[in-house]
């Protein structure tokens, strides 16, 4: 049923060309391939745009950067008629955890280790790569007080950090009809308790060393008070799930929380893009989350795309879905940026990251291509 | 009014219901008619006259809400109002919306397919969100009835521009027959045996659509040919009456004489045909089997479509519209050689989508088009506003970014018998146009100004 597609871009069939040279270091996996990709647009993650700049890793990490960087003799020069960045990161999401997430009969999961239910060979990760994500916060679904410890995870490989976030959910997402508590008022007695007199890792949270990712819940009332839960205890890290954080944004940057916005949807959609246009003016933190009841790995780019619709600029929304993300997340050190001694997660697009249009035609975790777009008229055809 | 005949010919098509195409005085639908003599022109560094044809630093005039003339060295004339722009292209069309339409008449599962789309339109609602749309380019939507009913009526296409009245927002009332096929209800998809049933029930509801126009047809011949022959009878009545009154009045004498009873001449009269049953229902598939208008099936599975494409593949008139299709790329081939248009639905829809949308991939579009399959982009009434951006996730797996612009333009009017109307730049269409910042769809593109009939309804001034 597939026919070779007749409209092909130049820029498509340059890539195509390169690809074809590169098959034998890139098509085959393992540490050690070293390679190198000049594109014409390469996006560093800080906000910069190297015009032909040229990316070199070797076992997995990045060596040179910039737009001279020196390609060693005898190494594959991959050119992409199209532009580069890092990997996009979602700061929220559950896939590869089936049903492992949550737990809902346990009001409290204070030592649940995310990282144990990740399986990096799962669909729903696969789903994760086309679209562009090469790392991302697996954090238990919403419907205990405390669900456990967010792990971040490369998708298809391994997990970077076990230690993430402790997340937590003030608001009503965390009641449950059957199991105490079943009240907001009860779910405030509960939390205060556990952390006004910390053990564990609620003492780490209270001194600040292990974040939180705080489901404040939908209503005003829910955002405030977690937003005030989290200032009493001197709690940092993340609030999410909510659409109402835009209009809480001053009170958002006091407390030094940063925010992981929701799903671009056709019923929230109008409050999710003006609140990321609020936290943007008021300079706060914020990375996009999946991971929403009925996701699907495109929300990602497309709730950015519906907020540089409403006017943020293009290199703030690309800054959001790779190294803000990567600094919410605790990993700025390891990916988020094509950056040296940075993992090289890196992906190929056809166009402007930020545009849904543009397509994304090859992916690198580890400096391993682990996707590549299958209509490209590559060594997979010919 | 100086129009050339293609646009008089609209106003004589479409104008005759809609009152769109009148003159500003007599169009009640105009919230803020044109002034200036009701005449607009509009500029731009690039003017997409459709799909693929570009214009260069073009202008176009528009006079009395029509399109009258594009090209590259047109005068802008005396008392026009001037927009200037980067880029013009048609309004964006969504052919599987809901806007204007009661919430309630698009989820009734009790819907026939006599149902009008028309009678659940309220012209008074959603106009937060119909101003929505127009903000994001789309100044069409065709609605249905029943959208996940067996047979959703008569489908209707609207302009999402401000109305008074029903009248203002129809482009056409009966653009379409729609029917639905395997589609889940309250999150519970129908039993395999009763999706193929349900197939074989369409097939069987458009034979009986044809043989209700084949019974009209033969009505309509027997009661000429019936008229003809009594016409006839009468006239030769007429011509012999003074002879056959004086055979009778002699007869009459000589069965006196004789003392017999008389017996008048019996004329043989041919019977009166006699008028079939009326039924709407069969009245509307009639039209869906003679191909007067199309009929647009939602429908997802292979098998389902396999055994409709076997099904109506007698029926040569026919005019299939495919909506929904995740799994069309398997009967592509069919689809092209009958040109069967798809409306894609390019929403991302996750781990709890219907049953029927379990193979849902984004790339559906593109492979369908690349195979060479008509496609056409819809909202499946979830917010036509979104269309525009969720097109170009159509485009970033893979559709052509002028098929994806064709998807929501012309292709959108051709299915639709809109093409002399709608969809393009071209002379005698309507003025439903964009005039933005960039190329459209583009998340950095603005729409600056949107223009429904000429009218200009959304310009930077009137954003809030």
């Amino acid at each position: 049923m597939r026919t070779q597609r007749s409209m092909h871009t130049k820029a498509l069939l340059l890539a195509s060309l390169a690809f074809v040279a590169s098959t034998p270091a890139s098509a085959t996996s393992g540490e050690g391939d070293a390679l190198a990709i000049r594109a014409e647009k390469l996006h560093v993650g800080d906000g910069t745009v190297i015009e032909n700049g040229i990316v070199v890793f070797e076992a997995g990490v990045i060596t040179e950067v910039g737009k001279a960087a020196p390609v060693p003799k005898g190494m594959v020069l991959i050119e992409h008629a199209g532009h580069l960045s890092a990997g996009l990161i979602a700061l929220r999401e559950h896939a590869g955890a089936v049903g492992e997430s949550n737990d809902t009969t346990r009001a409290v999961m204070d030592e649940a280790d995310l990282a144990f239910a990740y399986r990096p060979n799962h669909s729903e990760v696969q789903g994760l790569l086309e679209e562009g994500i090469t790392t991302f916060v697996l954090a238990p679904r919403p419907g205990s007080l405390v669900g456990g410890l967010c792990a971040v995870a490369k998708t298809g490989s391994e997990v970077i950090s076990r230690r993430a976030y402790l997340s937590i959910c003030t608001g009503a997402n965390g009641l449950t009809s059957n199991r105490f508590p079943t009240s907001l008022q009860g779910s405030q007695a509960e939390l205060e308790r556990r952390f006004s007199w910390p053990r564990g890792v609620f003492a780490r949270a209270v001194k600040g060393e292990l974040p939180v990712m705080l489901d404040g819940g939908s209503s005003r009332t829910e955002v405030q008070h977690a937003i005030s839960f989290a200032r009493r205890h001197g709690l940092k890290g993340i609030l999410v799930g909510s659409t109402r954080l835009g209009e809480m944004a001053a009170k958002i940057r006091a407390a030094g929380l940063g925010v992981a916005i929701s799903n671009y949807t056709p019923s929230t959609g109008r409050r999710v893009v003006e609140g990321a246009l609020a936290l943007s003016e008021m300079q706060v933190p914020f990375g996009f989350a999946l991971g929403s009841p009925n996701g699907h790995p495109a929300n990602l780019r497309l709730t950015a795309a519906a907020c540089i619709r409403a006017g943020l600029k293009p290199s703030d929304a690309l800054r959001s879905l790779t190294s803000t993300a990567a600094q919410l997340a605790g990993v700025a050190d390891k990916v988020g940026s094509v950056q040296v001694g940075l993992a090289a997660d890196l992906v190929l697009w056809s166009g402007e990251p930020t545009d849904p249009g543009s397509r994304v035609m090859a992916v690198y975790v580890d400096g391993d291509e682990v996707f590549r777009a299958e209509d490209d008229e590559n060594g997979d055809d010919q | 009014m100086h129009l050339p005949e293609t646009t008089l010919a609209s106003v004589l098509l479409v104008g005759a219901t809609s009152g769109l195409f009148a003159s500003p005085a007599f169009s009640s639908a105009a919230t803020s008619p044109p002034t200036q003599g009701d005449l607009v022109a509009v500029r731009a560094h690039k003017l997409h006259v459709s799909p693929g044809k570009v214009l260069e630093d073009a202008t176009l005039l528009i006079r009395a809400g029509v399109i009258v003339q594009v090209g590259n060295d047109l005068e802008v004339p005396e008392g026009a109002r001037l927009i200037e722009g980067d880029v013009v292209c048609a309004g964006f069309m969504d052919p599987w919306g809901s806007l204007g339409m009661n919430a309630a008449a698009t989820v009734d599962m009790a819907t026939n397919a006599a149902t009008s789309a028309i009678d659940g339109v309220d012209p008074y609602l959603h106009p937060w969100y119909r101003n929505r749309a127009l903000a994001a380019g789309v100044t069409a939507v065709r609605v249905q009835a029943g959208m996940v009913s067996a047979r959703g009526g008569v489908g209707a296409m609207l302009s999402t521009a401000p109305a008074d009245d029903l009248e203002g927002m129809i482009l056409l009332k009966d653009s379409n027959a729609a029917a639905g096929l395997g589609l889940s209800s309250r999150g519970n998809p129908p039993d395999v045996f009763a999706r193929i049933s349900a197939v074989d029930k369409l097939v069987g509801d458009i034979n009986k659509g044809r043989e209700y126009s084949i019974t009209w047809a033969k009505y309509a011949h027997d009661l000429e040919a019936w008229n003809k022959t009594i016409a006839e009878a009468e006239a030769k009545l007429e011509k012999d009456f003074k002879k056959a009154k004086k055979d009778r009045d002699k007869e009459i004498a000589e069965a006196k004489e004789k003392d017999k009873e008389f017996k008048e001449e019996k004329y043989k009269e041919d019977k009166r045909p006699k008028l079939p049953k009326l039924d709407a229902e069969d009245a509307v598939m009639a039209r869906v089997a003679s191909g007067e208008m199309p009929l647009v099936v939602t429908i997802h599975r292979a098998a389902e479509m396999r055994e409709l494409l076997k099904g109506t593949a007698k029926f040569k008139r026919l005019r299939l519209v495919i909506a929904g299709g995740t799994e069309a790329e398997a009967v592509a081939d069919q689809l092209v050689a009958r040109s069967i248009p798809v409306i894609v639905r390019p929403a991302p829809l996750g781990a709890n989508r219907p049953d029927e949308y379990s193979g849902h991939n984004l790339a559906l579009a593109g492979r369908l088009a690349d195979a060479g399959v008509r496609v056409l982009l819809g909202s499946s009434g979830g917010g036509s506003s979104d269309l525009p951006l969720l097109a170009t996730l159509a485009i970033g797996h893979g559709l052509d970014r002028d098929k994806a612009l064709a998807a929501l333009t012309t292709e959108v009017a051709r299915t639709f018998d809109l093409s002399g109307e709608l969809g393009s730049l071209r002379p005698g269409r309507r003025a439903d146009l964009l005039v933005l910042d960039g190329e459209p769809l583009l998340p950095t593109t603005t729409v600056r100004y949107v223009l429904c009939a000429g009218r200009v309804l959304i310009s930077p001034d009137s954003r809030d």
